[in-house]
C-alpha cells in the first residue's frame, strides 16, 4: 500500500508543478500501471468518452433580427462578435444528444416527480415591514418601486460584424476572460 | 471561544487568498457567546455567499448584488446557528456559482492555500465553492456551507484535500439559496463530520417546494460484504496516472477489507455533460430573469426606458460567464430549438438517472475519481480557455442529474497535491455514502490538512 500519511511538500510541489508545466494530469490518455502491490481493479485502458461532434447542417446564421431578438429575450447585450459566436458552440454541444434514441422516453423535469407540490393555505401571514422590503431598492417613491417609462422596445445598439460571427470557426479568435482584483464588501 | 478567535486569526492571515467576501467577526463573537449561554459548543463556519444571511451582504460574488442586504436568513444557515455555529464570513465563489475554478468572480479569485500564491499565478482551488473549501483546509472553519449544481462542492474539496458532501437533492432546504438546481452541501474534515452537520440541517421545509424527508437509513457497519461498483467510463482519456492509481488503490483497500468489487458500465455517462449543459443554461435563463435592478441589485444611470435600464443593469453587473449562459438559455428556448434540444436533454436526463438507479440496485455504492487530476495553476487554466472546467465536470454532473448523494474523499500521496475519490449511493442513502467514506478513511493512509 503506497498511500502515505504525509503533508504535501509545498515548496517542492510548487516547483515541480511549474517546472513540468503539466496541468495536474500527467499520463492522461495512456495505459495505466497500478501502484506496487495493487492488483488491477479498474480497466487500464482509457475509455473513449468523446462524443462525435458534428456541425449541424442547419447551423443558424446570425442576422441582425436574431441578434436583436435574443437581446430582447435575455435583456443582455452582446458585447462582442465572440459573444454571439459562442452560440454556435452551444448548438454543437446540444447536438451531441442527437446520437441518443429517446423514443418513448418521458422528459425528467425534477428529481422528486412523484412528490406532490405543496401549496400554502390562503392565510395572510405577518409580512416584513415595508421599510425592510424596500431597503434594497436604489430608487423609490413613498412605498413604491420606481421604473423608467415602459413599453419601449429594446433597441440594439452595438453594430456587430455579422460576417465575422458567421465565419467564427475559421476567422474568430476566442479570448479567455481575465480575473478581477481582490476586494471585499464595504460594511 | 478560543476556537472562534483562532479561526478569526486565520481569516486575517489568509486575506490575500480571497477566501471571504464579507468578514463577520463580530457576528461570530456574538454567536459564540449566545451558544455558550445555551450550553452549546461554539464552532466556526463559513457560508458560501449565495446563501442569504439577514442584515449582511449576500453578493453571489457578483457586482449585481454588491450592496444587497437580505431581510431574511436561509433555512440551512438558521439551523446551523441554532446548533452553535459562529459565522466567520461569507465565502467567495464563482459568480452565481457558475464555474469550476473560483477565478472570475467580481471580488477577485480564490487562491488555494496549499501553495504560496502570487499576484500573477496561483494554484486553482476548484469551484464553484472554492472559498468554502479553502476556508476548511486553511482552518478558518470546522465546516463550510457550500452548494453543488454540477460538482461545485466535490471538485474544490478534491483540489484542497478536504471532504465534500452533496446530499440527496431536496434533503437540505434551498430556501434562501440562489439557484434552483443547486443542492446545499457540506465541506468538512471528515466523513463523520459531514454526516453530523447534515443531521443539523436536514428536514422537510415548507418554504422549498422540492424539499423532501431524509429517511433514517442505517447504512452498513463495516466494509465486509459491501458491493462496490466501478464504472469503467470514469477512466476516460482525461484521467491522470495519479488519479487512476489512487482510485485503483482505494479499491484494493476496500477489497482487502472484505468488499466485493464489481465492474459496471454506465454508457450514458459521456452524454451527461451535454445534457447538463442544456438543462442548466435553460434554468439559468429563467432563474436570472429576476435581476433587473428595480427592487434590488445594480441600478445604472440609464433611465430612457424600462428595458434599456434592465439591459444596462444586467450587461454591466453580470460577468461574461453568467451573461453567456443567460443568452444560451434563451437561445435554446426559442420555439425552433426548444423541443429539439431542451426536451431531448430532459429525456436524456431520465436515461442517465435510470442507468444510475439500475447500477445502484446491483451494488451498494459506486466509487470513481472526483476530478481528472490534481488542481491546475491559473496560468494553465486560462491558457486552455477554461476547458479543464468542463473536463472535470464529467466526473460529477451525473450525480446531480439523478439527484443521488455523492461525497469526495481526499487522498494525498507522497509529495503530491490532493486527489479526490468519489463515493455515490442511491437517493436517500446518504448515511451509507458517509459511512462507507468514513470506513475508507480509516483503512487507507489519508492525509487531511489542517
Amino acid at each position: 500500500m503506497s498511500l502515505i500519511l504525509r503533508r504535501p511538500g509545498r515548496l517542492f510541489n510548487s516547483i515541480a508543478v511549474r517546472w513540468s508545466n503539466n496541468d495536474g494530469r500527467k499520463g492522461a490518455g495512456e495505459k495505466k500501471t497500478p501502484l506496487e502491490g495493487d492488483e488491477v481493479l479498474v480497466p487500464v485502458e482509457p475509455y473513449r468518452s468523446d462524443v462525435f461532434e458534428n456541425t449541424p447542417e442547419d447551423m443558424p446564421q446570425f442576422d441582425q433580427k436574431l441578434i436583436s431578438q435574443l437581446e430582447r429575450l435575455s435583456l443582455v447585450r452582446f458585447d462582442s462578435e465572440q459573444a454571439v459566436a459562442n452560440l454556435r458552440q452551444t448548438v454543437r454541444i446540444a447536438n451531441r444528444l442527437k446520437e441518443i434514441d429517446v423514443e418513448g422516453v418521458e422528459p425528467m423535469h425534477s428529481v422528486w416527480e412523484e412528490q406532490e407540490c405543496p401549496v400554502f393555505e390562503d392565510i395572510a401571514e405577518k409580512p416584513l415591514p415595508v421599510e425592510e422590503v424596500l431597503r434594497n431598492a436604489k430608487v423609490r417613491y413613498e412605498e413604491y418601486f420606481v421604473t423608467p417609462p415602459g413599453n419601449v422596445p429594446l433597441e440594439s445598439n452595438a453594430p456587430l460584424d455579422l460576417e465575422k460571427i458567421n465565419q467564427w470557426d475559421t476567422r474568430g479568435q476566442n479570448i479567455a476572460p481575465q480575473h478581477k482584483k481582490t476586494k471585499r464588501t464595504k460594511q | 471561544m478560543q476556537r472562534i478567535e483562532a479561526a478569526i486569526e486565520k481569516a486575517v492571515r489568509y486575506r490575500a487568498n480571497g477566501i471571504l467576501i464579507t468578514e463577520t467577526f463580530d457576528l461570530a463573537r456574538k454567536q459564540a457567546e449566545a451558544a455558550l449561554q445555551n450550553g452549546q459548543t461554539p464552532f466556526p463556519v463559513v457560508i458560501k455567499d449565495c446563501f442569504a444571511l439577514k442584515d449582511y451582504p449576500t453578493t453571489c460574488s457578483s457586482m449585481m448584488l454588491e450592496s444587497f442586504v437580505p431581510p431574511y436568513t436561509s433555512k440551512v444557515v438558521e439551523k446551523l446557528i441554532s446548533r452553535g455555529a459562529c459565522i466567520i464570513g461569507k465565502a467567495n465563489h464563482d459568480e452565481y456559482s457558475m464555474g469550476t475554478s473560483s477565478v472570475l468572480g467580481h471580488f477577485g479569485p480564490v487562491k488555494s492555500a496549499l501553495e504560496d500564491a502570487s499576484k500573477y499565478d496561483w494554484l486553482v482551488p476548484g469551484g464553484s465553492s472554492g472559498g468554502s473549501a479553502v476556508a476548511v483546509q486553511a482552518g478558518l472553519a470546522d465546516m463550510a456551507l457550500a452548494s453543488d449544481t454540477g460538482g461545485s462542492t466535490r471538485n474544490p474539496a478534491a483540489f484542497n484535500g478536504v471532504f465534500g458532501f452533496k446530499p440527496t437533492y431536496g434533503t437540505l432546504s434551498r430556501y434562501g439559496l440562489a439557484n434552483s438546481l443547486d443542492s446545499p452541501s457540506i465541506i468538512a474534515r471528515s466523513a463523520e463530520e459531514c454526516w453530523k452537520y447534515f443531521e443539523y440541517m436536514t428536514g422537510k421545509e415548507v418554504d422549498d417546494s422540492t424539499s423532501t424527508d431524509s429517511t433514517k437509513y442505517l447504512g452498513k457497519s463495516s466494509i465486509k460484504g459491501l458491493v462496490v461498483g466501478v464504472p469503467r467510463e470514469y477512466h476516460n482519456e482525461k484521467l491522470s496516472e495519479d488519479g487512476w492509481q489512487v482510485w485503483n488503490s482505494s479499491l484494493n483497500n476496500l477489497k482487502k477489507n472484505g468488499a466485493l468489487i464489481k465492474g459496471v458500465t454506465l454508457p450514458f455517462t459521456k452524454y451527461s455533460s451535454a445534457c447538463y449543459h442544456v438543462i442548466t443554461t435553460v434554468d439559468v435563463a429563467s432563474n436570472m430573469a429576476r435581476y433587473d435592478g428595480i427592487a434590488y441589485g445594480y441600478r445604472p444611470s440609464e433611465e430612457s426606458s424600462t428595458y434599456a435600464m434592465y439591459a444596462e443593469s444586467r450587461s454591466t453587473a453580470l460577468n461574461t460567464v453568467v451573461r453567456k449562459r443567460i443568452i444560451a438559455g434563451n437561445f435554446l428556448l426559442l420555439r425552433r430549438y426548444r423541443k429539439e434540444f431542451y426536451e431531448r436533454a430532459l429525456k436524456v436526463r431520465r436515461l442517465i438517472k435510470n442507468e444510475l438507479d439500475k447500477a445502484l440496485g446491483e451494488v451498494d455504492v459506486l466509487v470513481t475519481p472526483t476530478a481528472s487530476g490534481t488542481a491546475p495553476m491559473y496560468s494553465q487554466l486560462r491558457q486552455s480557455s477554461y476547458s479543464r472546467e468542463d473536463e472535470d465536470d464529467y466526473f460529477t454532473q451525473a450525480a446531480n442529474l439523478a439527484g443521488i448523494p455523492a461525497i469526495s474523499v481526499p487522498f494525498v500521496r507522497d509529495y503530491s497535491l490532493p486527489i479526490g475519490i468519489q463515493v455515490m449511493a442511491a437517493r436517500k442513502c446518504d448515511k451509507l455514502a458517509c459511512d462507507q467514506t468514513a470506513h475508507m478513511n480509516t483503512i487507507t493512509g489519508l492525509y487531511v490538512s489542517s
